[in-house]
């Protein structure tokens, strides 16, 4: 490494160290209220600590009463379905709502993927597509996990929370990796950038920047004409810091999206796994899936909603800030690193709290 | 942009961040229905030696926690298959100190780990039975206060509304009350929202007022 970059590097680490440790000590405080049991031994919660704190706190304790109204509504509606065919209308409205006000509170689900979206620079278009998919997956998990322990292998409700919590772990692990890859790029892998301009051969590492340089035109003629390959990369680097859209199909980019999906949606809602053990129990598996379908619906509108307001909230500050000035680039930068370690130090904190009280066995 | 602005700019973000990291927890939210009896258990002596709970689940979760236990497929579930999951239940309640917090004569009443407990099956609900015997049994002077309420809300309870509260061998001259937890308004919220930020530790009795938990069983006693 030249002396250069490592100034850069050490300067770099140094100026965000204040925050790094800030954000670590205000989690480690959050931390031990996120260690995660469960009251019956059975059905883990969500989260866990005081409920409703802070000024937002009325706010939720509203939210989560109507959640718990929809949701008593939903099993409700399950039990008549027996009764009338209609009923199954009701069932996937009230499964839908349930979804969109399960949502709508905190969620570590929320916060991955609006960072990961800010960090990566990525599009609102693009966010729902995660969005999308990350619900679409928590519900399909949940419906996984009980066709195949309840159905298949009659497993009892103590297995089958400790087979979730696993799912948790995954997840929680996964968070973790998805922060420190975002948080080492970010932080990092950029300080390599000026070195490079002087190394082109560094160039093909750049691929998985959100930051990335665009120049497909390099690869198209590359081929073609592979002497003039070095001197058009050349004067590509470094400035073009519009991402092009065919930038997005690029393989780094869609493994790191393809991880924060799948962060998310791997870990299946308790609720969504009760309203299917429930409707196995009374002989309707079928609208019970249905339900669950409709619920991670409601949890897409929400999701990508928020998303779409992170994303236009970012836009907006920016050409607050004034998109000519080096200054957005500043803020960026700024609002990178900070969502990046908020993925890192958010998955570290809940993978410490699930592993609190040791592995599921 | 001037160098402060900026710093202030740069310092605004951080602290975006850092207040946005304690709503990164999910929203809780109860996937557990609780429907509660409760009932306070007097030796001949009139002091109180233990608490009964009753509390029968919502069918949901009740079809959930007897998942598989059926074990001989009879399609009922005898005290045997549910004897495991009892024990089950009260060992994990412990760490939550079985949401129930017992106040006599102004005083904190520390309980013991159950001595009964036992699970039934009934038309589509789960009913788990337990019993929590004080420390030391004491006599009531003047009040009992026992409150019965998850505060991190995955355990919604309510009191059933007939006979919430019974009492067994209590002296004479005393009796029972059971208080629901208040329903929030748009009061409660506005005086939520009043709180300034950086006060973290809401007073208890506003915070499960907001939040409509707290089921309240109240003992008063008055000699003659």
């Amino acid at each position: 490494m030249q002396p250069l970059v490592r100034n850069r590097l050490s300067n770099r680490a140094f100026r965000t160290a204040p925050l790094l440790i800030t954000m670590a000590v205000s989690l480690g405080r959050a931390g031990t209220a996120w260690a995660v049991s469960t009251p019956f031994g059975i059905a883990t919660p969500d989260s866990s600590g005081p409920a409703f704190t802070g000024p937002l706190g009325g706010l939720f304790a509203w939210v989560a009463l109507r959640q718990a109204e929809f949701y008593k509504a939903l099993e409700g509606s399950l039990l008549d379905l027996r009764g009338s065919n209609h009923a199954f209308a009701l069932l996937v409205g009230v499964s839908f709502l349930y979804g969109v006000f399960h949502a709508v509170g905190p969620g570590h689900g929320k916060a991955v993927i609006t960072s990961y979206l800010l960090v990566s620079r990525q599009t609102v278009r693009r966010g729902m597509v995660i969005a999308f998919a990350a619900a679409l997956m928590q519900g399909l998990v949940a419906i996984a996990i009980v066709l195949l322990a309840a159905v298949l292998l009659h497993a009892t409700a103590v297995q089958m929370t400790h087979a979730t919590d696993w799912f948790e772990i995954v997840s929680y692990s996964l968070v973790t990796a998805v922060g420190a890859w975002l948080v080492w790029t970010k932080l990092f892998r950029r300080g390599t950038r000026h070195a490079s301009d002087a190394h082109p051969r560094h160039h093909t590492e750049h691929h998985g920047h959100a930051h990335n340089h665009s120049h497909p035109h390099v690869h198209d003629h590359g081929h073609e004409h592979p002497h003039h390959h070095r001197g058009d990369e050349q004067c590509d680097c470094g400035h073009s810091h519009v991402p092009d859209p065919r930038l997005l199909k690029k393989p780094l980019s869609v493994s790191r999206a393809w991880a924060a999906t799948i962060s998310v949606g791997i870990r299946p809602c308790s609720g969504a796994i009760i309203i299917l053990v429930f409707a196995l129990s009374q002989n309707l598996l079928i609208a019970g899936i249905g339900s669950v379908f409709a619920m991670s619906f409601g949890t897409f509108i929400t999701v990508s909603a928020l998303a779409t307001l992170a994303v236009s909230a970012k836009d907006v500050a920016l050409r607050f800030v004034g998109l000519e000035s080096g200054n957005a680039e500043r803020v960026m930068r700024v609002v990178e690193i900070g969502g990046a370690l908020v993925v890192l130090l958010l998955g570290l904190t809940l993978l410490g709290g699930a592993l609190q009280g040791g592995l599921p066995v | 942009m001037p160098d402060n602005l900026k710093r202030f700019a740069s310092r605004g973000l951080m602290a975006f961040f850092i207040l946005l990291m304690p709503f990164a927890t999910a929203l809780a939210h109860p996937h557990v229905f609780v429907d509660a009896k409760a009932e306070l258990v007097f030796d001949g002596k009139g002091q109180l030696t233990s608490i009964r709970h009753v509390w029968t689940f919502d069918p949901a979760f009740s079809a959930f926690a007897t998942q598989g236990l059926d074990k001989n497929h009879d399609g009922k579930l005898s005290a045997d298959e549910l004897a495991p999951l009892a024990k089950t239940n009260v060992t994990s309640l412990n760490r939550y100190s079985f949401f129930t917090i017992l106040a006599i004569d102004g005083k904190k009443i520390p309980l013991k780990f159950p001595d009964v407990y036992f699970l039934r099956w009934q038309g589509n609900h789960l009913t788990l039975f337990y019993q929590l015997p004080l420390k030391q049994p004491i006599a009531v002077q003047q009040k009992a206060t026992l409150e019965v309420y998850d505060p991190e809300y995955f355990v919604a309870f309510t009191f059933e509304k007939k006979d919430p509260v019974t009492l067994f061998h209590a002296p004479a001259g005393c009796h029972a009350e059971y208080h629901p937890p208040k329903p929030i308004d748009a009061h409660i919220m506005a005086e939520l929202a009043a709180i300034p930020i950086d006060q973290h530790d809401l007073p208890a009795a506003l915070r499960d007022a907001a939040v409509g938990l707290a089921n309240i069983i109240t003992m008063e006693c008055s000699l003659s």
